[in-house]
């Protein structure tokens, strides 16, 4: 485990979840649980891979991976690529690239409200920035947000680029500089 | 939370993370989250067609992940009692495995078990009779060849471990 991490219920208690490197139970949770309550829900990200990205993260350094666990359940999943991004603002500066971001389906309001835990997204962001930190590139994080995502990112105060053709007209947000390395 | 507040964090903790253990940020997140639906990055595939999900979809969703949780969290615990050391990640790895296999073809007699203990869980009465039960119940699940195959992963992983150092050792 690389640490715990503050999070709130859906019930409005303060819990205590934990941040792992993904393991291989993490990816069993996605193709064993959530993509069976995913499909019964019609909800598209049932298609998305999990074990690939692994896989991916174990045979080459620049990507990493993370699951975010709680009560011995998987509640968020996230994938970046950490060398090979630059920013759209200066690219002299490398970012932290979130390939992939995802809570697990009973923590989506959409799906649950309200939702088994709260929180997953800010905190996964946020390891991000931290690892962004970590490795010199001053807190810089990019992503593309799904369409219903967008407001989250903006209101994250992560500044929007708009829509990049390359990555099927999804819109392209980025954290700037937060700290000197 | 805005990059002020996180470069003050940073400077007092050196990560930013600890900044969700202040209750008053905690609650701003999770009202600044419920203002979304979905928070996902990455492939538009996510969210592309999202359906509509009824009430019943969702209490049935909450309780299988309820019972998911509750069954895990007791098997995960039971295996670290061993003390397995490098082997504990592959033995619940397995048992994970095992147990929901289990989970997918259960008795009438053991479906009424789980079904109470849900609703017990759901109630939150001061007394849990079921879920006191529930460590025994998911021992009694898993069968002798499950716990067989359990140890054989924990074996397993430890001898990688332990050929990993000698290999590591050699070169050192």
């Amino acid at each position: 485990m690389l640490r715990l991490i503050s999070l709130k219920t859906g019930l409005g208690q303060t819990v205590q979840a934990q941040l792992y490197s993904m393991q291989q139970r993490h990816v069993e949770d996605f193709e064993g649980f959530w993509r069976g309550i995913l499909h019964e829900l019609g909800q598209d990200d049932e298609f998305w891979s999990w074990a690939m990205k692994k896989r991916l993260t174990a045979s080459d350094d620049r990507f990493e991976a993370y699951a975010l666990e709680f009560e011995g359940l998987t509640q968020g999943l996230m994938w970046i690529e950490t060398q090979w991004h630059r920013s759209w603002v200066n690219s002299a500066y490398r970012i932290v690239y979130i390939e992939a971001l995802a809570s697990a389906p009973w923590n989506r309001r959409r799906l649950e409200d309200p939702p088994y835990l709260d929180g997953v997204g800010t905190a996964l962001l946020l390891f991000a920035r931290r690892r962004s930190v970590a490795l010199g590139y001053e807190g810089r994080v990019g992503l593309h947000a799904l369409p219903t995502s967008e407001g989250f990112y903006e209101r994250r105060n992560m500044t929007d680029y708009g829509q990049d053709p390359d990555k099927e007209d999804l819109r392209y947000f980025e954290y700037g500089r937060l700290l000197q390395p | 939370m805005n990059d002020e507040m996180l470069r003050k964090q940073y400077e007092q903790t050196g990560d930013l993370l600890d900044i969700l253990d202040n209750p008053t940020v905690l609650e701003e997140v999770v009202r600044l989250e419920s203002e979304f639906d979905e928070i996902g990055a990455g492939f538009p595939a996510y969210s592309r067609n999202p359906k509509p999900v009824t009430p019943a979809q969702a209490k049935a969703v909450m309780r299988k992940v309820r019972l998911q949780s509750m069954v895990l969290s007791d098997l995960a615990k039971l295996i670290q009692s061993v003390n397995l050391g490098a082997g504990t990640e592959a033995a619940i790895a397995e048992g994970r495995r095992r147990i929901r296999q289990h989970l997918a073809h259960l008795t009438d007699e053991q479906q009424a078990y789980f079904d109470a203990l849900i609703d017990e869980d759901q109630l939150q009465p001061p007394d849990k009779p079921l879920r006191a039960q529930l460590k025994s119940v998911v021992h009694s699940l898993l069968s002798p060849s499950d716990w067989n195959a359990i140890g054989q992963a924990a074996t397993q992983a430890i001898q990688n471990y332990w050929d990993e150092f000698i290999q590591s050792s050699k070169t050192a």
